[in-house]
């Protein structure tokens, strides 16, 4: 009987101890609840408010930072790829069909095999083939509007002009 | 593998003058057993997108000849309101009891019929005596794996009832299949366990070996099914964007993780397994009265102990090849696991398997003080274990720590400078495979107290051995840290190859001269069986709190990896509680689960020992 409640009480301290580990020296972060409902934006919208709403996407639903930030090094960085896009169209590894920067960055973003940055493609595929998935599609699923939030953020964050508002409409594909 | 055990014939059907070796034909077996699911890997689509398009075409067919209907979307309202229940919770509860249950009983039929082989080959009346206990000790829990998995079952249909419809529109054929499995199981266990005396001689015993096959490969086909249910549920294929079902069962079945998983869930109920029965050995050891049954029970434990730390060391390159395959289905997925809020658990995992590590390792060295030469070897017990603690810290050292704005402002940033490069991936595994290689080390030492090699290259023979495990600790640090930290991300899977190549080398390498430089080796001493202390046993005790507590947390991880989903980005949870738990919720949880599940365990042994007291006496 002393030999039972011995391994009981070891038992009961190992778990004690593992459990109060986690619960006391990992920090308390409470994931964020999930978010289903794509953000409505009125056409009437100023496109500094647009860019906001990108902003929330791209840290948000659309979780690009996920994989485009400066730690993990798994994605190339976006800071300037405003201003990069209009010369990625010319270069010779480009597949995809816009004809401006703007087409380009809605590409990347539902196309990403288009153009895939050198060293960021998937291993084995000599950098022909993305591993982003369409980020029109689920389990991210931006709308279309939602998508042109995000390139009028990025836009923003590069320095350059923001072109696209919410009613946008991407120019004929060549 | 064992070490002579001198004395007459005791109750326990062996003689203490007998070798105990397991013979090469029964690592054999056990390798092929390990490698069974990767022989039968073949190739599955290789990512998301992948999965998507390869069913595009059947997408067409799905609209026009066949039934299939999408995925339901759901609503909070769809789902069945019970008072003061949790829905979550019930079904959490229920399906880890029910994993921790079949765990045990699919692993312990694997070395059972092991054991019996090994038998049968050395004509060695303990190992049969030693199987036969072991199954002893695991047959009550069959029935508590069939409640806990018919309670899981009720739990799903009741809380759950569109998911289990729209999963059992596709997999069907395989629910019953399921079924058949389970019965071709249950009645190949009571032929297996009762008809061990009526099929213990001539060609009955090989009939008897059979059974356990059948047994064995019932057990693992249950485990294969059930695994195609789950990793569908994470990397669902076979079904379109909507969900739509291509009405081919064997494209969903054979999802992206399938292979991983069974893999890894293989490997890692042999290793709880072990722990168990280690546990149960563990105990009886405490409470044994006389030398005969401390020598008993202290055997019953090295073999158990040997079988979970031998199962425990190819178990981080399974979950590192699961881990690659999640990565490489969807970047997301994979980084929510090991990079986002997630991440945190596998500091708690690097904490447990620490705790794995050194209990295992003190145990070797417990076990070292059977053999009469074990003070030649204790010097070396420090390095080891500076080697190991070194490597433990560097594992749990988290990227992001825990600071204060005050304290973040006085280092400078988020991360400390040095500290933070030990967080990532390519730093822990450096660590990893090094406590590894120096736990197998710590075995090989244990090995050697109480013999002496009498061929004339001993000398050689162990500086070659020095040399591997050199060269290997070298390699393993300098891949790790040139692909870890001055190559683009993709490359650092590369570093992985190469240092888990370097670990293997050593272990099969040092094990292969260990063998043919101990053959005809001199013993040096009575191996003195029951002579460990009991704290000790203690160490045993831990190993399978800590592994129950650690499938509990790394179940938590698999299931909170699909977020918001019942079926990743195919079927969205609607309920309320979709969102993911904290870390220390799950911490929790798992640890009322781990005291449940003990307290029932401890209740099975008490059984095993009345079984036990009853077959003594037949």
């Amino acid at each position: 009987m002393t030999n039972l409640l011995k391994v009981v009480v070891f038992s009961l301290g190992v778990i004690g101890a593992y459990t109060l580990f986690a619960t006391t020296f990992t920090p308390a972060i409470k994931p964020e609840p999930p978010v289903t409902d794509n953000i409505p934006a009125s056409t009437g919208m100023t496109l500094a408010r647009f860019a906001a709403l990108g902003e929330r996407l791209y840290n948000g639903k659309g979780s690009c930072g996920l994989c485009h930030n400066p730690v993990g090094g798994r994605a190339p960085l976006l800071d300037d790829v405003a201003l990069r896009a209009a010369g990625r169209i010319k270069e010779a590894g480009y597949k995809g069909s816009a004809i401006d920067a703007t087409g380009y960055i809605y590409e990347s973003m539902t196309t990403p095999s288009a153009y895939v940055v050198a060293g960021y493609g998937v291993v084995g595929s000599n950098d022909g083939q993305s591993p982003m998935p369409d980020v029109s599609r689920e389990p991210i699923g931006l709308s279309a509007m939602e998508i042109r939030a995000v390139i009028a953020y990025l836009q923003q964050r590069a320095g350059a002009a923001i072109t696209v508002g919410p009613d946008w409409t991407a120019k004929e594909t060549r | 593998m064992f070490d002579k055990k001198p004395g007459a014939l005791n109750k326990y059907g062996y003689t203490r003058k007998q070798n105990s070796r397991l013979p090469g034909a029964t690592v054999l077996a056990l390798v092929l057993l390990l490698l069974f699911p990767v022989f039968s890997a073949v190739a599955a689509p290789t990512h998301a997108s992948e999965t998507i398009q390869a069913t595009q075409p059947s997408q067409a067919i799905a609209a026009d000849q066949n039934a299939y209907a999408p995925a339901p979307q759901l609503t909070a309202e769809d789902y069945t309101k019970v008072r003061g229940v949790n829905p979550r919770l019930a079904v959490w509860f229920a399906a880890q009891m029910h994993l921790w249950f079949a765990a045990f009983v699919l692993a312990v039929p694997i070395f059972v019929l092991i054991i019996e082989c090994a038998g049968v080959y050395t004509r060695d009346a303990r190992y049969d005596a030693l199987a036969r206990e072991f199954m002893r000790v695991s047959l009550t829990a069959y029935s508590f794996t069939a409640i806990t998995g018919a309670l899981l079952l009720v739990a799903l249909v009741v809380f759950y009832p569109d998911l289990m419809k729209y999963l059992s529109t596709i997999f069907g054929p395989t629910m019953l299949l399921y079924a058949l499995f389970f019965f071709i199981e249950s009645a190949a266990l009571y032929v297996y366990y009762y008809g061990w005396q009526a099929m213990s001689e001539g060609v009955w015993k090989k009939v008897h070996l059979l059974i356990g096959l059948a047994l064995n490969a019932a057990g693992t086909a249950l485990m294969f099914i059930a695994n195609a249910w789950v990793t569908f549920m994470m990397t669902p294929a076979g079904v379109d964007a909507r969900g739509v079902f291509d009405g081919n069962v064997w494209h969903a079945v054979h999802n992206h993780l399938w292979h991983p998983m069974n893999l890894h869930r293989f490997i890692a109920n042999i290793a709880y397994g072990g722990s168990i029965v280690g546990a149960y050995a563990a105990y009886m050891y405490l409470s044994s009265r006389t030398d005969e049954e401390r020598s008993h029970y202290d055997w019953m434990g090295y073999t158990s102990s040997l079988i979970a730390v031998g199962a425990l060391l190819p178990l981080p390159f399974a979950g590192y090849w699961l881990t690659a395959e999640i990565y490489s289905y969807s970047q997301q997925m994979g980084i929510n696991l090991m990079g986002g809020v997630l991440a945190w658990l596998f500091i708690i995992q690097a904490v447990v398997i620490g705790a794995l590590f050194l209990a295992a390792n003190y145990y070797l060295w417990c076990g070292m003080q059977r053999g009469s030469r074990a003070a030649q070897y204790n010097g070396y017990i420090k390095y080891i274990a500076f080697v190991l603690g070194a490597c433990f810290m560097v594992w749990f050292t988290p990227h992001t720590p825990l600071i204060k704005p005050t304290e973040a402002a006085a280092l400078g940033g988020q991360f400390h400078p040095w500290l933070a490069p030990l967080g990532l991936m390519p730093a822990k595994n450096v660590a990893v495979n090094i406590m590894i290689i120096f736990t197998y080390l710590s075995f090989l030492i244990y090995r050697r107290s109480n013999r002496v090699p009498t061929v004339g290259w001993a000398s050689t023979g162990k500086a070659v051995q020095a040399a591997l495990v050199a060269a290997a600790v070298v390699n393993i640090i300098a891949t790790g840290v040139y692909y870890g930290y001055f190559t683009n991300s993709v490359y650092k899977v590369a570093s992985s190859v190469t240092q888990v190549a370097s670990t293997l080398i050593v272990i099969t390498g040092c094990s292969l001269i260990e063998y043919f430089m101990h053959r005809g080796a001199k013993e040096t001493g009575e191996y003195g069986w029951g002579r460990m202390p009991a704290r000790s046993q203690y160490a045993l005790i831990l190993i399978a709190v800590s592994f129950t507590w650690l499938m509990g947390l790394m179940g938590f991880v698999r299931s909170a990896l699909r977020q918001q989903w019942h079926v990743y980005s195919v079927m969205r949870d609607a309920s309320a509680d979709a969102a993911t738990p904290t870390v220390a919720y799950a911490a929790r949880v798992v640890s009322v689960g781990t005291i449940v599940f003990m307290a029932i365990i401890l209740f099975i042994f008490w059984v095993a020992q009345l079984g036990g007291k009853g077959s003594r006496h037949d």
